[in-house]
């Protein structure tokens, strides 16, 4: 791995649910691997995601209004829905296709929406461009884990300058424009985007926020959309693949049609695969001060690896067939259905209920209120157009990363596709 | 039995987890981004749904009182 990381006192591996529990939620652990390493060029300088104590909690703070349940629904049952047939009848295009391609067009749409990143839903080749982007920046996201961290963090540099120039800059300036005018007449809220880059800027004059260097609104928009972009379609690829599996077993118990009919469904295949195959199977933490954890003693700047992969099997908490894919498995031990996916703690996933949508209760029925979450409206959408595995081409992992849950391409078949117009 | 709740404003990071737990026992301040305990909707709401509240809280936030005896405590003190 070499230049990247630093040289630890020592490692500690917890692979235990409970354990890994109680060090996510550890204040005296940091995601700030970078600071003493790579301070030229870092590309994650700055970084919600990898900052740590109060500038931390005061930018998740103005960050986490965009998540709110009315915001959510407004996702979830107007914006989405309304263009996620759209798409898929232009993206689903004939009879053999590539699914994670198709579900990355469909995520970034409303991840852009999401991040202030204005594109024109309608148009492909946008999106399509976007969806590069996202791609590199999936890899930096995934520097420690990269097979050439150097190389990931030199592409990733060029491009953050492309991307702020292309796409960053012209949204910043309406927005800018917007809050000026805000301020000067009062427009009222409803005139003001909901979306990251806007609160970003409507509070960048607040020092406590550590925004003053534009580089680190340009990294954290990136963040959000590529977040926002490359977990859902990874889930969604992993969701199906998962699927096609247990179809295909001796039982063969039709799980993709129950998918088009069954939303709620749909939900709970999200959170199996989620705890299944995490985004991230393995975390890491880097010890602040001399502490303990989990009953080990952990000096200043220890590594501590979250194996969150391991913690999603742990059968005291998900029972005794933990290893299998079961979206209809009952859990009463209160431990979330995705397990550690979207991590826990201070920097647990932002996006959670955007992708996965409210938490499913193990006894009770589903609140009116309830949110299910994008990935589950995709994959609804995708099941009822007669989706299977494509027999001639198999799926390919990505191989730039250790990370075992991330797909290349995954080639599909559909049943009822529209041709090109 | 009296139950009593608050939330470390230096600590919260406004997630909403409780508020969606717990809607009558705690309110999202949107001006500052946080989560306050609402005295009556505490004490009118189950025990177990507090701690299950105060247990989920992504920064460990909120303190639980139960007949003056500090039954869950926040990160902050």
């Amino acid at each position: 791995m070499g230049a990247l990381l630093t040289t630890f006192t020592t490692t500690i591996v917890l692979d235990r649910y409970e354990d890994i529990r109680e060090a996510l939620f550890h204040p005296e652990l940091s995601r700030t691997f970078d600071r003493r390493t790579y301070d030229e060029g870092n590309i994650r300088d700055g970084v919600v995601s990898t900052s740590h104590g109060p500038v931390h909690r005061m930018r998740r703070r103005i960050e986490n209004s965009q998540f709110r349940p009315d915001v959510l629904r407004l996702y979830e049952r107007d914006l989405f829905p309304r263009v996620l047939n759209d798409l898929l009848d232009r993206v689903v295009d004939g009879p053999s296709v590539d699914l994670f391609a198709v579900a990355e067009v469909l995520s970034v749409v409303l991840a852009a929406l999401r991040a202030g990143i204005d594109v024109d839903e309608q148009d492909l080749a946008q999106l399509r461009e976007l969806v590069r982007y996202v791609d590199v920046f999936s890899q930096g996201s995934a520097i420690l884990d990269a097979r050439d961290p150097e190389a990931v963090r030199r592409l990733v540099v060029e491009t953050y300058a492309t991307f702020e120039r292309d796409w960053l800059r012209p949204s910043w300036e309406r927005r800018a424009a917007l809050i000026e005018r805000d301020r000067r007449d009062s427009l009222g809220d409803e005139v003001l985007p909901h979306d990251i880059l806007s609160v970003l800027l409507q509070h960048r004059d607040d020092a406590r926020l550590e925004l003053a260097d534009a580089g680190r609104v340009v990294r954290e928009v990136a963040t959000y959309l590529q977040g926002g972009t490359h977990t859902s379609a990874q889930t969604m690829a992993n969701a199906f693949d998962l699927l096609f599996e247990a179809d295909a077993g001796p039982d063969q118990p039709a799980l993709v049609a129950r998918c088009a009919d069954d939303l709620g469904f749909c939900q709970r295949v999200v959170h199996e695969t989620l705890r299944l195959r995490p985004t991230t199977p393995r975390i890491r933490r880097r010890v602040e001060t001399d502490t303990v954890v989990a009953g080990r003693v952990a000096p200043r700047d220890s590594l501590i690896v979250l194996d969150a992969a391991a913690g999603n099997r742990d059968r005291e908490l998900f029972g005794d067939d933990a290893d299998r894919f079961d979206p209809d498995r009952v859990i009463d031990s209160g431990a979330p259905r995705w397990g550690l996916s979207f991590g826990a703690g201070a920097h647990q996933c932002p996006g959670r209920s955007v992708a996965g949508g409210f938490p499913v209760p193990a006894h009770a029925d589903l609140d009116p209120e309830h949110i299910f979450g994008l990935v589950a409206l995709e994959i609804r959408e995708v099941a009822r157009r007669g989706i299977h595995p494509d027999p001639e081409r198999a799926p390919r992992r990505d191989t730039r990363t250790e990370r075992f849950t991330r797909w290349a391409s995954y080639p599909v078949r559909f049943d009822r596709w529209a041709a090109p117009t | 039995m009296t139950i009593e709740s608050r939330v470390d404003p230096e600590l919260c990071i406004g997630s909403g987890d409780c508020t969606r737990l717990a809607p009558a026992a705690f309110q999202l301040d949107e001006d500052q981004g946080v989560s306050v305990a609402l005295a009556n909707g505490v004490a009118g709401t189950a025990f177990e749904v507090l701690v299950q509240a105060a247990r989920g809280c992504p920064t460990q936030a909120i303190d639980i009182v139960r007949d003056g005896e500090v039954v869950y405590r926040s990160n902050g003190r």
